[in-house]
C-alpha cells in the first residue's frame, strides 16, 4: 500500500494545528485569532480524517472517517469565510445581521446531509492509496456550496485588497489571495481535471487546504500588524519616549536602557548594562543622588537629582521611579525615568534675568514718569502765570479804555464854558465887540470846537475798542442834503486851499435809514482826510450811485495817493501815512477808523483804492437803504 | 415875577457861564455845587426849574433827580439834565430818572435856552 497521501495528510494535520497554535499565541484575545484557530482546527481535523480513512483496513471505518472529513470540510469553508470576513472587515462591505446564523445553519444542514444521506457522498472504494469516497448523485450541490463559499472569500479578498492602503495590508492580502488561488488551482486540477482524464487518485483537498493555511499563517505572522501585540508596541514606546528610561534589578545593576538614555547621557547600552547604577551618580551633593528605593506599595516616587553624563558633566533631572514585579507579585527591580531639567534651569535663569531687566525698566519708567509729572506741574504753573498775566493785561486794557472814556468826559467839561462864553460873546449878547475882539474870540471858539472834535474821536475809539458798536439812531436821512450841508460848511476850508469840489449825486437819490449826526461825521472825516492829503489846486469829488438794495458813495481826490502796502492799514486806529506830514496837517489818525466804525454800524462796507503814490485816492463806502 | 433857575453843578466855570446866560435872559439864578446841597436848595429856594449835572461828588445827578421827583415838595419842579455823558444809554438813564429833558455838554447856549423855554416862560 502506498502511504504517500496518508503521510501527507498526517503532516498536514500537524501543520494545521501548529498554524492555529502559532496564530493564537500571537494574540489570545483577538476574535480573528480565535476564528483562525477554529479554521485551522477544522483543517487539521479534515487532514486527520483523510489520513485515518487512508490507513484504515475496513471500508466501514473508512466511510466513517471520510464522512467526518466531509463535515470538517464544510466547516472549514464556512469558518474560513468567517475568518476572511473578520480579517478584511474594515475594508469590506458590511454583511447583514442574519449572515452568520445563515452561514453556520447551512453548514450544519449540509454536514447533516453529508453524514446521513448519500446525496453528496455515497460510499467508499478501495484504491492502492487507501479508501477514497464515491460521489453521490447530488454532489453537484455540495460542490456548488463549496465553490460559492470560496468565491465569496475571493471576492472579499479582492475587494479588501483594492481598498487596502497600507503596504503591509496589501502584502497580507496578496499572500492570502495567492494562497487561495494556488489552493484553488491545486484543488481544481486534482478534483476536476484529473478525474475528467480518469486520473483520479486521492482527494488533494487536504493538501490544498494546507497550502491555504500556510499562506494565511505567513500573511498573519509576517505582516500581521492587524494583530498588534502589546510587546511590539511597548518597544516602540520605550524607544520613542523623551525620558531617559533604565531598569535596575534587585542588585542595583542596570539591565536595560532606552534610546533617549543613550542620546541624552551619552552612554551606549553596552557601557552601562551590567554596571551598577552608582555609575550614574555625580557624587557631589548628597541631596542630588539618584538613589531612590521604591517599594511596590509606594507606587511612583519622584525626586530631583543630578546625573553624571558620559562626558563627566552633570545634568539636573527630575526622577520618577517605580517597582517592577513578576507575575507572582514579587519585586524584581526598579524602573527609572529621568527628565532633563537643564532646560528648566535655563528658563529659570532667563526668567530671573528678565525680571531684573523688567525691574530696571520699571524704575527707569518711573523716573521718566516723575520727570514728566514735574514737567507737567511746571507747565501748569506757567500756564497759571500766563493766565494771571493775561488777566492783568485785560485789566490794564480795561483800565485804559475806561481811562479814555473818563478822560474824554473830563475834557469835555472845560470845553463847556469855552463853548458857552465864546458863543455868547460872538452873538453880541455880552455887548458889542470890536473887530479885533471878534476875530480873537472866533479863533478861541474854533479851537474849542477842534478840541471837542479830538475828544469825541478819542471817545468813539474807546467805545469801538470796548467792543461797543457806534450808537446809531436810525431815521430817514437824505444823503444829498447832508452832502450839500457839508459842502457849505467846508467851503471856507477848501476855498482857502484852492481845491475844487465836485458833487455828483443824482436828484432822485434814495433816502436811507441812518443816524444823521454820525453820517455827517462820516462824510466830514472822509472829506477832511482827502483835503489833508490833497495839495493846493487839487480836486475832490463826491459821487453817489444807487445799487440794488444799497447806495455806493465815493470820495475821490487827486492827492498823494496810497502805496499798495499801506492800503490795508488805512482804517486802523492811529494809522498815519507819514507822521511828520500828518502832524503838520493835524489830527491823530482816528478819522478813518471812526468812519469805518460808522459805516459798519450801518451795515455797510468801506474800502480804499489807489493807483499808487501821487496818483490820488478813492474811498468807497456802501450803505444799505434801510434795515 | 422873575423865574428862578437852580443850577446844580460842581464845575464852577460852567456855573459862571450858565449864570451869565440865564441872567441875560432875565432869570433869577441860584446854584449848588453838589447833589446834597442841590436837594436842600431845591426845597429852600423853591426854583421854577432845575438844571442838573450828572457827574458830581457825594450824589450823582441821576440819584438827585430821582429824589427830587420822589419828594412832594420838589416833584413838580421841571428838571433839565445837562451832562458830558452823551451815549444813548446815558440819555435813557437820565430821562428814566424823571428828568424832563437832557442836554449834552458842551452845548450851544441857544440849545439850552430853547430847552428851558420849552419848560418855563
Amino acid at each position: 500500500m502506498n502511504y504517500t497521501f496518508a503521510v501527507i495528510a498526517l503532516t498536514g494535520s500537524f501543520l494545521a494545528s501548529s498554524c492555529g497554535v502559532v496564530v493564537l499565541s500571537r494574540g489570545f484575545r483577538s476574535p480573528k485569532n480565535h476564528v483562525f484557530f477554529l479554521a485551522s482546527f477544522f483543517i487539521a481535523l479534515f487532514n486527520l480524517s483523510q489520513f485515518l480513512s487512508l490507513i484504515t483496513p475496513t471500508a466501514h471505518r473508512a466511510e466513517i472517517y471520510l464522512r467526518m472529513g466531509y463535515i470538517s470540510f464544510t466547516f472549514v469553508s464556512v469558518v474560513l469565510l468567517h475568518f476572511v470576513y473578520l480579517f478584511t472587515k474594515k475594508n469590506s462591505p458590511r454583511l447583514g445581521l442574519g449572515f452568520y446564523p445563515a452561514l453556520y445553519a447551512s453548514a450544519f444542514i449540509i454536514s447533516y446531509l453529508c453524514v446521513r444521506t448519500d446525496l453528496f457522498f455515497s460510499g467508499v472504494r478501495k484504491t492502492p492509496f487507501g479508501f477514497v469516497h464515491i460521489y453521490g448523485g447530488h454532489y453537484g450541490w455540495f460542490a456548488l456550496f463549496a465553490v460559492g463559499v470560496f468565491l465569496s472569500i475571493i471576492y472579499l479578498l479582492i475587494d479588501a485588497r483594492r481598498n487596502a492602503k497600507k503596504v503591509s495590508e496589501k502584502k497580507q492580502y496578496a499572500w492570502i489571495f495567492g494562497g487561495f488561488l494556488f489552493a484553488f488551482i491545486f484543488a481544481f486540477i486534482f478534483q476536476v481535471i484529473l478525474p475528467a482524464l480518469n486520473m483520479y487518485y486521492v482527494t488533494m483537498l487536504p493538501t490544498a487546504s494546507l497550502l491555504l493555511l500556510a499562506s494565511f499563517t505567513v500573511a498573519i505572522t509576517r505582516y500581521g500588524l492587524l494583530i498588534v501585540t502589546p510587546s511590539f508596541l511597548s518597544q516602540n514606546i520605550i524607544n520613542t519616549m523623551q525620558g531617559m528610561l533604565f531598569f535596575v534589578d534587585q542588585e542595583n545593576i542596570i539591565r536595560m536602557v532606552n534610546k533617549s538614555f543613550t542620546e541624552e547621557l551619552g552612554y551606549f547600552p553596552n557601557e552601562v548594562i551590567g554596571a551598577p547604577y552608582e555609575k550614574l551618580e555625580t557624587g557631589k551633593v548628597p541631596g542630588e543622588t539618584l538613589r531612590l528605593d521604591v517599594e511596590i506599595k509606594d507606587g511612583i516616587k519622584t525626586s530631583k537629582a543630578r546625573v553624571l553624563k558620559k562626558d563627566k558633566s552633570s545634568m539636573p533631572v527630575n526622577v520618577r521611579a517605580s517597582a517592577v514585579t513578576d507575575s507572582f507579585g514579587d519585586k524584581i527591580g526598579q524602573i527609572f525615568i529621568l527628565l532633563n531639567l537643564r532646560g528648566e534651569e535655563r528658563m529659570a535663569d532667563e526668567q530671573k534675568q528678565t525680571i531684573e531687566e523688567l525691574t530696571k525698566t520699571k524704575e527707569h519708567m518711573l523716573s521718566i514718569l516723575e520727570d514728566a509729572t514735574e514737567a507737567r506741574d511746571e507747565e501748569k504753573k506757567r500756564t497759571e502765570e500766563i493766565n494771571r498775566l493775561y488777566e492783568d493785561l485785560k485789566g490794564v486794557d480795561t483800565m485804559k479804555t475806561e481811562f479814555l472814556s473818563v478822560i474824554s468826559h473830563e475834557l469835555r467839561t472845560p470845553i463847556t464854558p469855552i463853548k458857552g462864553f465864546t458863543s455868547m460873546l460872538l452873538s453880541n449878547q455880552m455887548g458889542p465887540l470890536t473887530e479885533a475882539q471878534r476875530n480873537a474870540i472866533t479863533v478861541v471858539a474854533k479851537e474849542g470846537e477842534h478840541l471837542l472834535g479830538l475828544i469825541d474821536s478819542i471817545l468813539e475809539v474807546s467805545r469801538l475798542e470796548r467792543g461797543k458798536a457806534i450808537d446809531i439812531v436810525k431815521e430817514p436821512v437824505l444823503i444829498s442834503s447832508l452832502v450839500k450841508e457839508l459842502v457849505d460848511v467846508l467851503r471856507p476850508q477848501y476855498q482857502e486851499r484852492n481845491i475844487s469840489f465836485g458833487v455828483d449825486i443824482p436828484d432822485n437819490f434814495p433816502t436811507i435809514l441812518g443816524d444823521a449826526g454820525k453820517l455827517r461825521r462820516l462824510l466830514t472825516n472822509l472829506v477832511g482826510n482827502s483835503m489833508k492829503f490833497t495839495p493846493h489846486g487839487g480836486k475832490i469829488q463826491i459821487t453817489g450811485t444807487k445799487k440794488e438794495g444799497y447806495i455806493e458813495m465815493q470820495v475821490i481826490d487827486n492827492g498823494i495817493g496810497i502805496a499798495k502796502e499801506n492800503i490795508g492799514k488805512l482804517f486802523q486806529r492811529f494809522y498815519q501815512v507819514d507822521s511828520s506830514y500828518s502832524r503838520s496837517a493835524g489830527g491823530v489818525g482816528l478819522g478813518l477808523s471812526i468812519a469805518k466804525g460808522i459805516v459798519e454800524a450801518h451795515g455797510g462796507k468801506i474800502w480804499a483804492e489807489s493807483e499808487g503814490p501821487g496818483k490820488g485816492t478813492k474811498i468807497i463806502f456802501t450803505l444799505p437803504l434801510g434795515a | 415875577m422873575a423865574k428862578k433857575i437852580l443850577i446844580v453843578e460842581d464845575h464852577l466855570p460852567t456855573v459862571e457861564m450858565m449864570t451869565e446866560m440865564f441872567k441875560m435872559e432875565e432869570f433869577e439864578v441860584a446854584s449848588a455845587s453838589d447833589g446834597l446841597e442841590g436837594l436842600k436848595k431845591a426845597e429852600s429856594e423853591k426854583p421854577d426849574l432845575i438844571v442838573l449835572d450828572v457827574m458830581m461828588p457825594y450824589m450823582d445827578g441821576i440819584e438827585v433827580c430821582k429824589k427830587l421827583k420822589e419828594s412832594s415838595k420838589t416833584s413838580k419842579i421841571p428838571v433839565i439834565i445837562v451832562s458830558v455823558k452823551a451815549a444813548e444809554a446815558d440819555i435813557n438813564t437820565g430821562k428814566g430818572s424823571g428828568a424832563n429833558d437832557y442836554v449834552v455838554k458842551p452845548f450851544d447856549p441857544q440849545k439850552l435856552m430853547e430847552a428851558v423855554h420849552k419848560l418855563i416862560k
